[in-house]
């Protein structure tokens, strides 16, 4: 009951994950997504014209997107930009090594996810810089600092550390505080 | 395709393959193993007939040849037959040299071209004067290496997944480690130890986040604006380290006792013109022992 009344979309998109959870990004065909989502192949189609590689970029931003959710809740109560900076990191980077479905796919299929992660990476720059923004503008900035221009850089640096934090410990939050307040916001915020 | 971008690991990788541009340290910045290269190509008189002069020519040939085909064909299309045909050899010479057929001549040509970019920017930063500057030039070198590799071009346009999966996770935390533990010794004149560790790390994440993650919002083979960048959100990181009042030895920088005189005039580091010109006039022996609080640099 609750199914049928939910978006066709997103139940295409959920039955979809389903079949990539279950056999992975390769072996999932549009036949499987659509019996799985209870929807028919027609509709399928009429949803996502362009077929499975329509449909498997789709679930890969849909999956972007519901992170993106998560975080906003994770730092609706954050005061200042260190603290979103600090919190957002250690939030990612657990939620992208807790992501079991992200990890199988990576350690099985890499030469299937990762041409669509670069160029998601282009997008998720843009994503991150837009979420940073508004805290940046609300934030007292170094004078004669562009925002965008911060908020770009942070976003790249944030994705970077995110996806390999190298010498940086991101579950040690004394590591992580050194890491946004020395390596990211010295030149951006006064502290 | 896995032999390539574990040999450009390896190839860096202390105690690894002597890679001529992994053992570049700041001092022995100035000798490029670009040129060593070709002295050894064009330097037959050693011993013309020998089979190791044959076989070592050749070797250039088949490195100079598979570039040219990867930068035309890409990286899948490219045979050993390709290779051949470019480099005027037969296939089974091309065998005899890489006995590890395509694999191992694709695994030459990324620590060949890794070895050509960490000479160039091993001159760039050995010359650099400040800290910050050992950031721009690192940043500006690599970039523009990046941006002049016909190969890498083809290869990052038509099978984005091929570099995508060096620069994403496991990989890139590697790559980044070695990059890191590389460039830390040119900045070994300003920041010690677990500092200096940090800061080429961050160098080396500007050059693949706006080098290699896309078209970045500007072009990192400005020197200008990777200058703007630098200054702007790098160095304000640099000054607060080596305000912080921690006790360090003063290390013996790169070969430019010959530039205190040569100060950009940019904000960051090049304030301590006074300590750059005191490790010129010194010799290496001269600072053993000498240790300086960081508080003396007149930070503010």
């Amino acid at each position: 009951m609750e199914r049928a009344e939910r978006p066709v979309r997103e139940r295409i998109l959920e039955g979809t994950y389903a079949c990539v959870a279950r056999w992975g990004l390769g072996k999932t065909t549009v036949e499987d997504a659509a019996r799985e989502a209870g929807v028919s192949r027609a509709t399928l189609y009429r949803y996502f014209p362009g077929g499975r590689d329509e449909l498997i970029d789709a679930v890969v931003l849909w999956q972007f997107l519901r992170f993106f959710s998560r975080l906003y809740e994770e730092l609706h109560d954050a005061g200042s930009l260190p603290e979103v900076l600090e919190r957002a990191l250690v939030f990612a980077r657990r939620a992208l090594l807790e992501h079991e479905v992200l990890q199988r796919v990576l350690a099985t299929e890499p030469e299937v996810l990762m041409p669509k992660l670069t160029t998601e990476r282009e997008r998720l720059v843009g994503m991150v810089s837009g979420f940073l923004l508004p805290y940046l503008a609300h934030h007292a900035v170094t004078d004669g600092v562009d925002v965008h221009e911060a908020s770009d850089y942070l976003a790249r640096m944030t994705l970077s550390l995110i996806s390999a934090p190298g010498h940086w410990d991101l579950e040690d939050p004394a590591q992580v505080a050194d890491l946004v307040r020395v390596h990211m916001l010295a030149g951006i915020a006064a502290s | 395709m896995e032999a390539a971008p574990l040999v450009l690991v390896h190839g860096t990788e202390p105690g690894g393959v002597p890679l001529a541009g992994a053992t570049a340290g700041p001092r022995t910045a100035g000798s490029s193993p670009g040129s060593d290269r070709r002295q050894a190509a064009t330097a037959p008189a050693a011993s013309p007939r020998s089979t190791a002069g044959r076989a070592n020519r050749y070797r250039e040939r088949v490195i100079d040849a598979t570039l040219a085909c990867l930068g035309e064909l890409g990286l899948a299309a490219t045979t050993v037959d390709d290779i051949a045909r470019r480099a005027g050899c037969s296939r089974a010479t091309v065998y005899r040299v890489f006995p590890g057929g395509r694999d191992a001549v694709l695994a030459a040509v990324v620590e060949t071209e890794a070895a050509r970019c960490m000479a160039d920017v091993a001159v760039r930063m050995g010359a650099a004067a400040t800290a910050q500057d050992v950031v721009v030039e690192g940043v500006v070198g690599a970039c523009r290496w990046i941006a002049g590799n016909r190969a890498l071009a083809k290869i990052m346009a038509d099978e984005p997944g091929v570099v995508a999966s060096w620069l994403a996770f496991e990989r890139e935390g590697r790559l980044l480690g070695h990059a890191a533990r590389w460039v830390a010794p040119f900045l070994g004149r300003w920041l010690a130890g677990r500092d200096a560790l940090r800061v080429a790390e961050w160098a080396a994440r500007l050059v693949f986040v706006y080098g290699l993650y896309g078209p970045a919002t500007h072009d990192p083979t400005d020197e200008r604006w990777v200058r703007h960048l630098v200054s702007t959100f790098v160095t304000p990181g640099i000054e607060m380290m080596r305000g912080s009042g921690e006790l360090r030895p003063v290390v013996p920088g790169p070969a430019q006792a010959a530039r205190t005189g040569g100060h950009s005039g940019q904000s960051g580091d090049s304030g301590h013109s006074g300590h750059s010109e005191q490790s010129g006039h010194s010799g290496h022996s001269g600072h053993s022992g000498h240790r300086e609080t960081r508080n003396d640099r007149g930070h503010a």
